[in-house]
């Protein structure tokens, strides 16, 4: 069978600092939904400490037996083979990413599209390749990548139904900025504003709301940052200082305080009423 | 699984079949020995790893591939032959554990990489290759998706994926551009690897129009039988009880953790295609613990099976969690609001309901059942 099969990149699985991310999983002993993904800079990180295979299989072993309530090591007994196997080959680097650049060029390219959806879809697939790109630590002269839609337009704040998503891309593909792989069932994109020669204008350190950088920089939002968790937020009137989570944090905190503040009050209402 | 030798007047059956000449098998023996434990030992070992299964698969992939050809055709005739060989593989694959060593299957019967063309091949090389990749029976058939899941995991991705890059390249779904007139060499060249590069043999083989025939049939059947279906729960619960907020949230946090596990367990079923009374004992083991959890929580049956009843029925999942730990409890409320009654079928030639070609009277029996008192 002729089978090709390129794996979607996603930011939500990139954990951008490997070595802490791995120091607070073996302090905390706190384990992902998904096992392999805490695993993974685990074993990388021990064996960067210059522990060999079976001693990094075994303290694996160890770190699952205390820690993940379900584990079966018969089970789990090739799964932690293979990830043993995949992450302590040659070659292997523990991840780090700061920051990454977006340069004028890059910009004033994806400003040209005049189209403000266009230029988020735009922008957010710059920074999913820039990132990807940091990872792999592979230079190529042609820029791919192969993303999955739904996250992308998530990402670009941009609320379409999944035909209409890929018709966008279309639109996107006519510009010119983007063109579709030939080979059948590759969905992978490549793309054509890259210009890392010009001076970056825009550095992304922080993740989480990427395409309200851009906006940002274009002006056509006013973009403040939450006073909880510093991630940037649309400040859509003036009293706005949080994200919409942390409000709803705040919130249930504030609620809690007044009930325990005056929960013998409540109390004694409640009797009366009875 | 046997073989079996029946007669029958079924005009179906018998329209479908074909007279053939029997095929046999030259059978190869093996030396005469008195064997040894060291040769039970190695009967034992080359019996491991049978390709049994897989010739068996090429051959119906063959049944597949043929049916997309005239019977007067060059590679009809060829792939008759293979199929009638294949018996004899088969045979070879049996045989293997008695240590008869036999031509195997030739790969370029279903190995695309041994048909490639080569820039150096000669001209008649390169036109017995071409014949060969055209009746290549590399793929499964498309009704084997149903016998593998993997196979219609890869065949379900491969149509999004593809139907995603065509919307991306064209602007078009496929089957619009499939319809189209005066398609560009990039669209024709689109579609000819869409077909090649397709994850199962989509010809027009028996099994193949069956499977369709009946997908046609059940399609969208369970969607328009349950769609805003609104059932009155009260019909089941026992409205004279009832359960505090801090409870039902502890138990819908235990469903959640079961719904998990049975997720990855059913995932696993399928992946690893594993043995149905098997799969049967290990829910009935998850839900004898969720069973004893939940009563950990609550020990109130009524209280728990009315909770088990929100959860399930006012959202929009499966019922079989409430019917799994609470099927008993649900029985007796229903039992109460009907005075212990219940209302039966029973076989009786005067009856006014007909199933199966049998006729049915209805029947009324009293069942003694607990009441709680509250």
């Amino acid at each position: 069978m002729r089978k090709q099969k390129i794996s979607k990149f996603t930011l939500k699985n990139v954990i951008f600092n490997e070595e802490e991310e791995a120091k607070t999983v073996l302090k905390t002993g706190k384990i992902n939904k998904k096992p392999s993904l805490t695993l993974r800079p685990v074993i990388k990180y021990l064996h960067s400490l210059g522990k060999n295979k079976e001693q990094i299989r075994q303290d694996v072993e160890e770190f699952m037996s205390e820690n993940f309530p379900e584990y079966i090591s018969s089970k789990w007994s090739d799964i932690l083979d293979g990830l043993v196997n995949t992450y302590t080959k040659d070659g292997v680097k523990m991840i780090k990413i700061d920051s990454i650049n977006i340069t004028e060029k890059e910009l004033e390219y994806i400003s040209s599209l005049n189209d403000i959806k266009l230029e988020k879809l735009a922008f957010v697939i710059l920074v999913y390749y820039k990132v990807k790109s940091q990872m792999s630590n592979k230079t190529s002269s042609e820029a791919w990548i192969n993303f999955n839609n739904s996250e992308i337009f998530r990402e670009a704040k941009i609320r379409l139904r999944i035909i209409d998503q890929s018709l966008m891309l279309h639109k996107l593909k006519n510009t010119g900025a983007i063109e579709i792989s030939k080979s059948v069932s590759n969905e992978s994109v490549k793309i054509n504003y890259i210009n890392e020669e010009s001076p970056s204008l825009i550095q992304i350190s922080d993740f989480r709301e990427i395409v309200l950088n851009y906006l940002r920089w274009k002006g056509v939002a006013r973009i403040g940052v939450c006073e909880h968790c510093a991630k940037l937020i649309e400040l859509k009137s003036n009293k706005t200082t949080y994200c919409n989570q942390c409000k709803k944090d705040t919130e249930k905190e504030r609620k809690l305080k007044c009930w325990n503040k005056n929960k013998e009050k409540y109390r004694k209402n409640e009797l009366l009423d009875e | 699984m046997g073989d079996t030798f029946f007669t029958t007047d079924n005009k179906v059956i018998l329209k479908g079949i074909k007279e053939l000449p029997a095929i046999v098998c030259i059978q190869k023996t093996a030396e005469k020995k008195v064997p040894t434990q060291a040769d039970f030992i190695e009967a034992n070992k080359n019996s491991f790893g049978d390709a049994i299964g897989s010739i068996t698969n090429r051959i119906t992939s063959m049944f597949e591939v043929i049916s997309a050809f005239d019977r007067d055709s060059r590679e009809y005739k060829e792939l008759m032959y293979r199929i009638c060989c294949g018996q004899n593989f088969q045979q070879n694959a049996i045989d293997k554990a008695k240590g008869i060593q036999s031509k195997p299957m030739p790969k370029e019967w279903y190995d695309y990489k041994t048909v490639v063309i080569k820039e150096d091949d000669i001209e008649e090389v390169k036109r017995e290759k071409e014949f060969n990749i055209n009746i290549l029976a590399e793929k499964k058939p498309y009704f084997m998706n149903y016998i593998y899941p993997e196979n219609m995991k890869e065949y379900n991705d491969y149509l999004t994926s593809t139907a995603n890059q065509c919307l991306i390249d064209f602007g078009q779904t496929i089957e619009e551009l499939i319809h189209k007139e005066n398609k560009t060499e990039r669209e024709e060249e689109f579609l000819k690897y869409y077909n090649i590069k397709m994850t199962c043999g989509t010809n027009p083989c028996i099994m193949n129009k069956i499977c369709w025939t009946v997908e046609d049939e059940l399609d969208g059947i369970m969607k328009k039988k349950f769609k805003d279906k609104e059932f009155d729960t009260r019909i089941i619960k026992d409205e004279s009880v009832t359960y505090k907020k801090a409870t039902y949230n502890k138990i819908s946090k235990l469903y959640n953790e079961y719904i998990d596990r049975t997720k990855w367990y059913m995932q696993l079923t399928k992946k690893k295609r594993l043995d149905k009374e098997e799969v049967r004992k290990q829910r009935q083991i998850l839900i004898e613990e969720f069973q004893q959890n939940a009563f950990n929580l609550c020990n109130n049956e009524s209280e728990l099976c009315n909770i088990f009843i929100d959860l399930c029925y006012n959202n929009n999942v499966s019922k079989q969690f409430c019917w799994d730990l609470c099927s008993e409890t649900i029985i007796n409320n229903l039992l109460q609001k009907n005075g212990g009654k219940i209302k039966y079928l029973e076989i009786d030639e005067e009856g006014n309901v007909e199933f199966g070609g049998y006729k049915f009277k209805e029947k009324e029996k009293m069942v003694i059942y607990e009441s709680e008192e509250h």
